[in-house]
């Protein structure tokens, strides 16, 4: 049985109280970690992954122990199955990004993350039978117009919620999601509610969910030099 | 114990394993199972909302 030191987080050196995970600290940073049988970690089934899959037990616990952080201080998530080797690596790592860690941390403090996601109409089967041509394009016509209406009001909701943001970070268009985006605002705001408001304006459905600890935002990536 | 949030599975998912930063270098262990799930996962998430910009 190998064991590993689990990274869940970076945040500020103070004491926290994780029952359980315990902070490695260094330069007024600190490294949430956990010691933890790396057996666990292989071989994890992604197909169809259940509420009681090895893999969505680990994650949600993954995801308990950054909220714990999040609550009290800014945090770092740090991906899922980061492993180090030991509390002197911990160290080196906090020690070789000291500053941009801690530039990181300034940015998200006192904000959270929401995510909207505005889902594209299901496409219902055209009825041929008894259908003209005629008729057949007169209906397929109005499934544009539909459809680009939508779309443009998906968009129009972003460019407000936008404004409503300090960041957003979105995932390309597809045909089922118009809207996925994660929003990154001030945890004082009534951002959801407005989120909402604007949607029924808007006439869109969304799905609004958080707040969520600044994964979103995350796009860095931590070498020990 | 910290709380157990109530996130859909696969919103959970999206974010806890794909997302959040990456730790590269010898002080990381490397855990071939996870970086083999981390390929499948992305593929998958792809499928479902498309590659993050």
């Amino acid at each position: 049985m190998s064991r590993g030191l689990y990274a869940y987080a970076i945040t500020r050196d103070l004491p926290l109280d994780l029952a359980g995970p315990w902070l490695v600290g260094h330069r007024g940073l600190a490294l949430v970690v956990a010691e933890v049988d790396l057996d666990r970690f292989t071989g994890l089934d992604l197909d169809e992954p259940s509420e009681d899959s090895p893999l969505a037990v680990l994650a949600r616990y993954h995801d308990a122990v950054v909220r714990s952080v999040f609550r009290h201080e800014p945090v770092l998530p740090l991906r899922f199955g980061t492993v180090l080797e030991g509390a002197d690596a911990a160290v080196r790592l906090l020690d070789a990004r000291h500053e941009e860690v801690s530039a990181w941390l300034d940015r998200v403090r006192g904000r959270q993350e929401w995510g909207v996601k505005v889902r594209a109409a299901q496409r219902e089967a055209v009825r041929l039978d008894g259908l003209s041509g005629t008729a057949y394009l007169a209906q397929r016509r109005q499934r544009l117009a539909d459809a680009d209406a939508v779309r443009r009001a998906a968009a129009v909701l972003h460019e407000k919620l936008g404004e409503r943001a300090d960041e957003s970070v979105s995932r390309d268009v597809t045909r089922d999601a118009l809207l996925e985006t994660a929003y990154l605002v001030d945890a004082g705001t009534e951002f959801p509610a407005e989120a909402d408001r604007l949607a029924a304006e808007l006439g869109l459905a969304v799905e609004i969910t958080g707040p969520w600890p600044p994964y979103s935002f995350t796009k860095v990536e931590l070498a020990d030099a | 114990m910290p709380e157990h949030g109530t996130a859909s599975l696969v919103d959970l998912l999206d974010r806890v394993v794909h997302r959040g930063a990456v730790v590269r270098g010898d002080v990381v262990i490397a855990l071939a199972g996870v970086e083999l799930i981390r390929l499948d996962l992305r593929l998958l998430l792809i499928g479902i909302g498309g590659e993050i910009r």
